[in-house]
């Protein structure tokens, strides 16, 4: 008994003098668990450590923490989804760890369709931000990726949206809800906002909502995303024509600051290309720079300021040494700029109301000359929105709004008079010499009402009032959106708009155009189903299909009857037109598999105060839009197939000179009414992203037409139209991208 | 504006019409220039047309013409090149034929029957019912010619303005005048052998004139410019302004060389030279 005594005071002794031995045999592991290329803390992700079977879950700011562990060798084992399994060994150390766990993807291709639910607008369709950046064919530009949706016309030369079968000047551009003058550099080249400053471009067409008007044919509004706080991060990126940076981080711990900035130098290519000609030559190559600017600031939780601000500049100079007409040879310059400066402030008031009000300013100035002509076009723009939103209760939610826009012009102008009918310009050389300056606004009252009236109705009974002081006059639209859900994954949607769209371009101008004028008017008809088959999964289908029919009245023509006293009248009303379809977009998604699609069948007529029915320009019958996609490891790999069907064009049917001019003036056949050969593309795009740890470089190669098919698209004629060809599209063009970011 | 510039560029980019025969090689029946001794009056008179006509290929036969005039009816807005909408008493018409003997055999290019025009009254009485503006810049009054093969029955199509104005008698239009043509800076005396630089001596210098526009009386300047035409060889030029040199590249066959100056409203003289 005293020697178990003894024992257990020996043993005793043994653990008090051995424990704190033991003590320095235990260390504690920590370390930070971040996303590999972009640094992002990654939480609540278990982190293994072996042999010791240790488990620890990191915090949001991806911090982890092993309290005991033996000092020795281990391993630390990381497998969440999503993610590349991480498996490290480490020798006995004191320092703090830093994992960096690989994405298995680091972007998805994947159009968004509009989802089933109620929503604020049924017609709208949204292009995130990886949507459009990895849209083949679009060179990563947010708009160019709209011509993948269905109802949107294709076109050879230009990029604006055309949306089912309007008039191009029928699509307005609008930045966070305002207006800007120019969405494009050079007309198509690329959107004027640097793509990753953008978070999506929501396409409006048929009976798109009371928010917005001013346009026949439908609204692309570019949505900028707020900048990143979680630390600066940095972005650089050049292809064949233009490079640029981004930078954006948190300036304290309420605000954060984006700052993007591109320029161009395809005109150095342009330069080169004009040095073979003998008639063509550049002065000056054509140059864009665009930046952009947001600032953010959280006030409170409820309280937000954002300011965005984007500048744009086009500049270009050219000689034609001979053109066809005498009057468009010579020196050619041209500059476009326009800012605008956007500061919005919006605040929840509590859980059933909040409101935003944001304001618009800029200046554009256009300036183009021709030898001794000219076209100088400044203008200044104030514009404003405000919406209040008030839930009455769960079923029935009302907004709320009033948008204006004020314009301050001065025209100076010195060109030859044309006359475009049927889209074949002529003119007799006289020159129109005008110095105007004036203003005009516009300004909307609006009010929508969101009513659930049941599990499976919803519908918002809309109205829009807008006073366009260009012809004196109020309108009233009635607008209304409805959803009737037939089961859990289908729903019905119908929506209804009537539009009117004032003069434009000096229509209703006594200089250039008709005082007397009126607006051009619209309804719009759109019934939709749509279909989601996947059941809750991301893999799977998903089907829109919508029938759309709009009916317009009181078109802006020109005519050359003339007022007694001989007065040219140069414009009417008189014409209307009806346009009709059906539209359908798809997806389907299987596991590293994408595939898109979208068609439209349209019909879109026109007559004019004769009477007698034609296509119009855009009246393409079928449009089909098929992608696919591949995403394998860091690849990915997508293509686009092109099919539409050749629009209609005015044919020429003889020519008479004018011996003034020297120049053959073309007599138009019947409008529209033949049609160029179909148009047939392939587009092919392959990315590549490289993974490192503390930054990611991503490089593609998208292939715009690369079965280098001619698609003619136009018709050239020769110096009296006697004799004529089909003038071939773009060819193949490949485009090679870099972008790195940290 | 942007879709302006934009065409033009593409149109640079994808080479339209490349293919085609140069304006200024002559061939077929073509109507050149239509001179007009005043370009422009101030009160009803005779105005005689001189129709510069080329039909290489033509043969010796004749040309059947009906012409017609009358006041723009607005093409600029529109309106067809005829005179089928216009009021009896402001239209004038008439018809003939020319025969292609008076031509050089070779190349079938000259000057064809001169025309008298006589401007009636009633067009003035017409001037002046329009606007102040209208009547000070000048009236288009338009002579529309047709010629046709009386042997193909190829046809071709020209029109020109007569200004019609309320300007004083010093103040009107009056047509430009031209040099000889020269080749590598002498007067050219012989077909060319070799490539060489060809002008045009002596080209009367653009006149400024009165526009009345929205902004008031503009003091504007005249665009002068030369074509050329050929029945061999070729320019590199179609057309070139005062003081630019163009170049003449010859084929085997001697033929004509011919250039036709203008002022850009009306004005127009022509030389042809023929080896």
């Amino acid at each position: 008994m005293l020697l178990d005594m003894s024992l257990k005071i020996r043993i005793l002794l043994f653990l008090f003098i051995l424990t704190p031995l033991s003590s320095f045999s235990q260390v504690s592991v920590k370390g930070t668990l971040l996303e590999k290329g972009t640094r992002k803390p990654l939480g609540q992700v278990n982190v293994f450590l072996l042999p010791a079977k240790l488990k620890a879950v990191t915090d949001a700011e991806g911090k982890f923490l092993f309290p005991d562990v033996k000092d020795q060798a281990f391993e630390i084992i990381v497998n969440s989804s999503g993610y590349i399994k991480l498996q490290e060994k480490f020798k006995r150390t004191d320092e703090s760890l830093e994992l960096y766990l690989e994405k298995e993807f680091y972007d998805v291709f994947e159009t968004v369709v509009t989802g089933v639910g109620i929503k604020k607008d049924v017609t709208k369709k949204s292009l995130s931000q990886k949507d459009f950046l990895k849209a083949p064919g679009a060179q990563e530009d947010p708009i160019k990726a709209v011509q993948n949706l269905p109802g949107v016309a294709s076109q050879s030369f230009s990029s604006q949206i055309v949306i089912q079968g309007s008039a191009a000047d029928d699509t307005r551009y609008t930045l966070e809800g305002h207006e800007i003058p120019l969405v494009f550099h050079f007309g198509g080249l690329t959107s004027v906002v640097v793509p990753t400053a953008v978070e999506s471009v929501d396409y409006l067409s048929a009976g798109y909502g009371p928010e917005y008007g001013r346009a026949l044919g439908g609204i692309i509004n570019l949505n900028t995303r707020k900048p990143k706080t979680d630390r600066w991060h940095g972005e650089g990126f050049l292809d064949i024509t233009k490079t640029g940076v981004l930078s954006e981080g948190p300036i304290n711990d309420h605000s954060s600051l984006l700052l993007a900035g591109r320029i161009s130098y395809f005109g150095k290519i342009l330069e080169k290309a004009a040095e073979e000609m003998d008639d063509f030559a550049v002065t000056s190559a054509p140059e864009f720079n665009d930046l952009y600017l947001k600032y953010h600031h959280q006030i409170s939780d409820s309280e937000e300021l954002s300011l965005d601000l984007i500048r744009s500049k086009d500049t270009l100079a050219f000689i034609i040494k001979e053109g066809d007409d005498p009057n468009i040879e010579g020196n050619i310059s041209n500059e476009t700029t326009f800012y605008r400066f956007i500061p919005s402030y919006s605040k929840k008031i509590d859980d059933r109301n909040k409101y935003k009000l944001s304001l618009g300013y800029g200046e554009d100035n256009i300036n183009f000359n021709i030898g001794d002509r000219y076209f100088d076009l400044e203008t200044t723009t104030a514009s404003q929105r405000f919406e209040w939103e008030h839930k009455y209760n769960k079923n029935l939610t009302q907004y709320f709004g009033i948008d204006s826009q004020l314009r301050n012009y001065r025209l100076q102008i010195r060109l030859p008079s044309f006359n475009s009918q049927g889209g074949i310009n002529t003119s007799s050389g006289q020159d129109s010499i005008a110095d105007i300056e004036g203003d005009y606004w516009e300004t909307a009252g609006y009010i929508r009402n969101t009513y659930k009236y049941s599990d499976k109705l919803s519908f918002s009974p809309n109205l829009r009032l807008e006073y366009f002081s260009s012809v004196e006059k109020a309108y009233l639209m009635p607008r209304l959106n409805s959803t009737y859900t037939l089961s859990s994954s289908t729903e019905l949607n119908f929506a209804y708009g009537r539009y009117y769209q004032a003069p434009q371009n000096g229509e209703a101008s006594k200089e250039f155009g008709n005082p007397e004028i009126k607006s051009e008017k619209s309804d719009h008809f759109y019934l939709s189903v749509i279909k989601d088959f996947r059941e809750g999964s991301n893999q799977g289908s998903l089907l829109d299909v919508g029938l759309f029919y709009k009916n317009l009245d009181d078109l802006i023509i020109q005519t050359s009857d003339k007022k007694s006293g001989g007065t040219p009248i140069r414009n009417t009303n008189g014409g209307t037109g009806t346009v009709y379809g059906m539209q359908l977009q798809g997806s389907y998604k299987k596991n590293e598999y994408t595939f898109l699609a979208s068609y439209t069948y349209l019909k879109s007529l026109r007559k004019d105060d004769s009477g007698d029915e034609y296509p119009s320009e855009f009246d393409q019958t079928h449009n089909i839009n098929l992608i696919g996609v591949l995403e394998k490891s860091r690849w990915s790999f997508s293509t686009r197939l092109r099919f539409v069907s050749g629009g209609p064009y005015t044919p020429i049917s003889e020519s008479i000179y004018n011996s003034d001019q020297d120049i053959y003036v073309p007599i138009r056949g019947d409008f529209f009414s033949k049609r160029y050969e179909d148009f047939v593309q392939l587009d092919f795009r392959i990315d590549r992203k490289f993974v490192y740890k503390l930054w990611l470089l991503s490089a593609y190669l998208d292939i715009q037409n690369i079965t280098n098919n001619k698609n003619g698209q136009g018709i050239s004629y020769n110096f009296d139209y006697s004799k004529s060809e089909a003038a071939s599209g773009i060819p193949i063009f490949p485009i090679i991208g870099l972008r790195g970011e940290f | 504006m942007k879709l302006i510039l934009l065409s033009i560029l593409c149109c640079f980019l994808v080479s339209c019409g490349d293919d085609f025969e140069k304006k200024s090689k002559l061939s077929g029946l073509r109507v050149l220039a239509l001179k007009a001794d005043t370009p422009e009056i101030n009160s009803a008179s005779t105005v005689t047309i001189t129709p510069l006509i080329s039909f290489v290929g033509g043969g010796s036969g004749s040309l059947n013409y009906l012409w017609e005039a009358c006041p723009d009816p607005g093409i600029d807005y529109g309106a067809d090149i005829s005179c089928d909408s216009s009021q009896a008493s402001l239209k004038l018409s008439g018809s003939g034929t020319f025969g292609l003997a008076a031509l050089s055999a070779t190349s079938n290019t000259g000057d064809a029957t001169s025309l008298s025009v006589g401007i009636p009254a009633d067009a003035f009485t017409y001037l002046n019912s329009l606007d102040s503006k209208t009547q000070f810049n000048g009236l288009g009054y338009l002579f529309i010619i047709k010629y046709t093969d009386s042997v193909s029955g190829a046809s071709t199509k020209a029109f020109r303005s007569i200004k019609l104005s309320s300007k004083t008698s010093g103040e009107l239009n009056v047509n430009p005048t031209n040099g000889s043509i020269q080749f590598n800076g002498s007067n050219i005396s012989s077909y060319p052998s070799s490539k060489g630089d060809i002008s045009v001596a002596n080209l009367s210098e653009s006149e400024t004139y009165d526009f009345d526009s929205d902004i008031g009386i503009q003091s504007l300047k005249e665009n002068m410019f030369v074509s050329w035409y050929s029945t061999t060889g070729e320019f590199l030029f179609n057309r070139t302004d005062i003081g630019e040199k163009n170049t003449f590249t010859p084929s085997g066959t001697a033929g004509v060389i011919l250039i036709v100056y203008r002022d850009g409203r009306g004005g127009v003289t022509s030389s042809l030279v023929s080896f």
